[in-house]
């Protein structure tokens, strides 16, 4: 639920944030800042931690396997798939846009990122959860 | 950072970035009852929220008339951000500038625009010098990003209007009369720089 309140915020923060072109950047950093935070002060089991952050990205997962699996072509909206991908993806879409503008198969770069975003931010949710082991690992460790 | 931060932190942003960007336009949000801002609230408040669907009614499309620097302006009933959906510069050979979330900005043929229910094109009363230019530096968009709410201020996100817009402003001419904070296609129409050239509608 609060990664829910800070994805939903963050979203309409870094889009007001393009108003004033750079911040939107800063706050895309802040948005990463705190997902690493938010996954490191809580002492969640591998699997709990896995689990959170799955239910947190799980929109954008179902939104790019629809794609990916031409799903959403089934429904009359499959163009707004796409674009409910983008919207839920505005807190990195700023850096984003730093990458060169490539275009591959007729796509721009972009569009392939929006289908990696999801897994890359649920791994990035994961990675405290395993540095904290590493460093629980070294205060007890009896050779040291 | 405790666990009241970091939830408090985005909250409080949006509120104060919200209080910024309103009075930054304060006199045109108050003054201006045009605005695509009101244009959006208005149809959120009939529940009409996308760009609009429908089906294309057959009939002849004078695309021979276009000329590179030419504004096409496609749309679909229930639209909630006007009457046109989309927005498109012609580039003359049955290219046109556009911008969609899949694509980005990009160069499409001319053809689709048969399949709106709304058609017009509009042309822009400037030199064809300057139109050169505007096509010039349109071209140099394709692959940038796409965001359907862009702002017009901002260099790294585009939609289909807005990348128009930016092309003709860079050469002088500000074809956003509102001077809105974002545009729609229906900005185009009401410039006082522009003549419409062929209309189609239901």
């Amino acid at each position: 639920m609060r990664l829910y309140v800070i994805q939903l915020t963050a979203i309409l923060a870094v889009w007001l944030g393009m108003y004033y072109p750079g911040l939107d950047i800063v706050l895309a950093l802040l948005y990463l800042l705190i997902i690493w935070w938010e996954a490191s002060y809580k002492n969640l089991s591998l699997f709990l931690q896995c689990l959170v952050g799955l239910a947190w990205q799980l929109p954008a997962l179902y939104l790019s396997l629809s794609i990916i699996m031409g799903l959403d072509q089934a429904t009359d909206f499959s163009y707004y798939f796409v674009f409910m991908l983008q919207l839920w993806h505005t807190p990195v879409m700023p850096l984003a846009t730093l990458m060169p503008n490539l275009i591959r198969l007729d796509k721009p770069f972009y569009y392939y990122e929006l289908f990696v975003f999801a897994p890359l931010l649920w791994t990035i949710y994961l990675l405290p959860w395993f540095r904290r082991k590493k460093l629980l690992q070294k205060k007890f460790n009896p050779l040291a | 950072m405790n666990d009241k931060s970091r939830i408090i932190i985005f909250p409080v942003l949006v509120l104060l970035l919200l209080l910024l960007v309103i009075l930054q336009n304060w006199q045109m949000l108050t003054n201006n009852k045009n605005s695509v801002v009101y244009t959006y609230l208005r149809s959120f408040a009939s529940g009409e929220i996308g760009s609009g669907y429908g089906s294309a009614t057959a009939g002849d499309i004078p695309f021979s008339i276009l000329e590179p620097g030419d504004i096409l302006l496609g749309g679909w009933p229930n639209c909630a951000y006007g009457k046109y959906s989309h927005a498109g510069l012609y580039l003359g050979e049955g290219e046109v500038l556009e911008a969609y979330v899949d694509y980005g900005v990009c160069i499409q043929p001319l053809g689709h625009y048969e399949n709106y229910t709304e058609l017009c094109f509009i042309r822009a009363n400037v030199s064809n010098e300057l139109k050169t230019k505007v096509i010039a530096a349109a071209r140099s968009y394709a692959g940038e990003t796409f965001y359907p709410v862009a702002f017009k201020q901002n260099d790294r996100f585009y939609n289909c209007s807005n990348i128009i817009w930016k092309a003709y402003q860079e050469q002088g001419i500000n074809l956003d009369i509102n001077n809105d904070i974002w545009i729609a296609p229906e900005s185009f129409r009401n410039s006082p720089y522009v003549s419409v050239i062929f209309e189609k509608g239901m």
